[in-house]
């Protein structure tokens, strides 16, 4: 008790100097987990969009269509469905099946992707499609891009022809109405994309019971690693199971890649402001010389005198990180709920385009409570500053004690 | 009993091209419960003298002995911990520990030597009874005078309970009234308690309260007086 009285008191001696790097502190600490759990909201939220647009928490592929998007690679699904469908960990699967096509129009052909899939299951859910309050009327009812349909030149309503190879590689004509015209953010998806409906497609192209990929939602992301394994086990041939680290490699990469950025740039600061620590405890120690030879003096060994400066240190980081950590906590109370609005930074940055690791990125960031990072950011940097007391404290020890007190 | 030995010490310090013999082939007996005063001019060694009896400075030849133990060979943690346990110090400049209170600078003390919070309390009462300073327990060194920080400096050194307390020219920074009132209360535990005391000086008023007097002068002892 006493130790730590001696320290506090010390600490705010020079309120000014103390004062700075406690902001500092404070301040670094703040930005610290703010930005922490906004960055871990944004990842799941990635996550959680590139799941639902694409592969699911778990997908099942053809290992040849996996790895060479072969149109041809394609697989029975009516075992794998009902094997699915008696699973209490499936919240949802979805069938896909991806036809690269032409529209034929008396201007010209335009190449497109037609995405096949259940339109009335999925167009709740799906990112790209939830917004739109819209039941297809039937089966021949596409969805297509805004671009797209000026580069074609068709309205809603209006009726086209897609030109795509059946199961058998015969050219085959598929006709279509067009239900929905939207403009996507994805430019990619804008200008090229159809969603149509698989059952139509199938029918059309001959690709009976088959498709490119089942995406499974799981109730918990969490077991899609073990629930993918447990699947590995009872397919059969070609077809395996992946998991969505596996299938969005490139999401991953991107989202490790921006963590360690942000891992980094945050050491950075604390190494700053630990140097800046080690300054305002030198400073403070080299202010009260004698005072200090006078303890020694009195009996006070080395170990004693560490301990003082140790305390002073984690005082005042301990104090100041408490301080960021109570602020940040508030933010991320607003930031978890209110969430982030950062669309006219993006649309200032980068056109329309809000998309990131080839996913497209909600604008509206909402934070998550990421108690690591959280603790990890808090205490870290208390820990530093306990360490920083070593070098003004060394110094101290040194000084030869009778020539401190002569003076 | 011999509280402090020396035997043949010297100690040298090289300023530039000069070398000084700050305490010069110099022996000498203090027994418990002597009140003991070293006098001499500026730059005659008192400061030395009493440096190597404390061991915060290490004599270059000769013995220190402290309570019949040899304490010049010892590791500084040792006289860290026989400083803290059986000597109290009083400076010329107070020097009490600004950022606590008189009553925390006598308990600092106690607190590192383990005696437990209860006994601190009753122990620092007792002897800011004892020395007449009791209204002064909850000020800080910068709301009291300088004759006030020295009583409260005297009670930190001896509040450990010490064997002995060295004190470097304790008055030289008080007026007469105050230099009195300091030594008397030095005298006082001496005589009640039992504490041996050293200090040094160069006011013949207050050596004159001394029993016994060591002359100084380049290190070396030029006399002694003895008062019975
Ligand atoms: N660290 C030192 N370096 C050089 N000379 C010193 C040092 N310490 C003491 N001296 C010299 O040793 C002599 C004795 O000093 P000191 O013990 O302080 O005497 P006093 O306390 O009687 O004034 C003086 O001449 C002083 O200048
Ligand atoms: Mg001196």
């Amino acid at each position: 008790m006493i130790w730590l009285k001696l320290a506090w008191r010390n600490i705010w001696r020079n309120k000014i100097r103390s004062g700075i790097q406690f902001m500092l502190i404070c301040g670094s600490v703040y930005l610290g987990i703010v930005f922490h759990c906004l960055a871990f909201g944004n990842y799941k939220n990635m996550i959680d969009q590139a799941v639902r647009m694409g592969s699911g928490h778990v997908a099942i592929y053809d290992t040849l269509w996996f790895k060479t998007r072969k149109t041809s690679a394609v697989f029975d699904t009516k075992n794998i469905k009902r094997f699915l469908s008696n699973d209490s960990r499936v919240e949802k699967f979805y069938e896909r099946l991806y036809i690269p096509a032409f529209v034929q129009r008396v201007s010209g052909g335009y190449p497109v992707n037609i995405i096949s899939m259940d339109l009335k299951e999925e167009i709740p859910t799906h990112p790209l499609l939830k917004n739109l309050e819209w039941k297809p009327e039937g089966k021949e009812y596409v969805i297509i891009g805004k671009e797209l349909a000026k580069k074609v030149g068709v309205s809603t309503n209006d009726r086209m022809v897609i030109l795509a190879r059946d199961f058998y590689g015969e050219v085959s004509g598929i006709l279509v109405r067009v239900g929905r015209i939207v403009e996507f953010p994805l430019k990619e998806i804008d200008c090229c994309v159809i969603f149509a409906d698989i059952d139509y497609i199938r029918d059309n192209l001959h690709y009976n019971g088959k498709s490119h990929e089942i995406s499974i939602i799981l109730r918990d992301m969490r077991v899609a690693d073990k629930f993918s394994k447990e699947m590995n086990k009872t397919l059969i041939g070609s077809v395996k199971s992946y998991t969505w680290k596996e299938s969005m490699k490139e999401l991953v990469s991107a989202i490790t890649i921006d963590y360690s950025g942000l891992i980094l740039i945050m050491l950075f600061l604390y190494i700053i402001i630990s140097v800046g620590t080690i300054n305002v405890l030198f400073m403070s120690v080299m202010d009260r010389t004698t005072e200090i030879g006078v303890l020694r003096a009195l009996g006070l060994d080395s170990k004693h005198i560490n301990v003082m400066i140790f305390l002073e240190g984690l005082s005042l980081g301990g104090f100041s990180s408490l301080v960021g950590l109570i602020l940040a906590l508030i933010t991320n109370i607003y930031l978890s709920t209110r969430g982030l609005d950062l669309s006219t930074l993006y649309r200032f940055v980068g056109g329309e385009s809000w998309s990131y690791g080839g996913v497209m990125i909600n604008p509206v960031i909402r934070s998550v409570w990421e108690w690591k990072g959280i603790v990890g950011y808090t205490v870290f940097i208390v820990i530093l500053s306990g360490i920083a007391s070593y070098f003004p404290a060394r110094w101290i020890n040194r000084l030869n004690v009778a020539e401190i007190l002569r003076k | 009993m011999e509280i402090v030995k020396l035997e043949g010490v010297s100690k040298v310090f090289k300023s530039g091209e000069e070398i000084i013999n700050a305490v010069d082939d110099l022996s000498l007996v203090i027994n418990r419960g002597e009140f003991v005063a070293v006098v001499g001019p500026s730059g005659s060694g008192k400061t030395t003298l009493l440096n190597i009896i404390s061991g915060i400075e290490k004599p270059d030849e000769g013995k220190v002995f402290f309570l019949g133990h040899r304490i010049d060979t010892l590791p500084e943690n040792k006289l860290s911990e026989l400083r803290l346990n059986k000597m109290g110090f009083i400076f010329q400049t107070y020097n009490l520990i600004p950022t606590l209170t008189a009553k925390e600078n006598a308990e600092f003390i106690l607190f590192l030597q383990g005696v437990p919070a209860s006994e601190r309390e009753r122990r620092i009462r007792e002897i800011f009874d004892f020395l007449g300073i009791s209204e002064l327990l909850d000020r800080f060194p910068k709301q009291m005078s300088g004759g006030q920080q020295q009583r409260v400096a005297i009670a930190r050194a001896v509040v450990g309970k010490p064997e002995i307390v060295l004190a470097d020219e304790p008055t030289a920074n008080l007026d007469s009234e105050n230099s009195k009132k300091v030594i008397s209360l030095m005298k006082k535990l001496n005589k009640e308690m039992g504490i041996t005391f050293i200090f040094s000086t160069h006011d013949p008023l207050i050596m004159e309260s001394a029993e016994r007097i060591i002359h100084l002068r380049d290190g070396k002892i030029l006399k002694e007086e003895r008062k019975d």
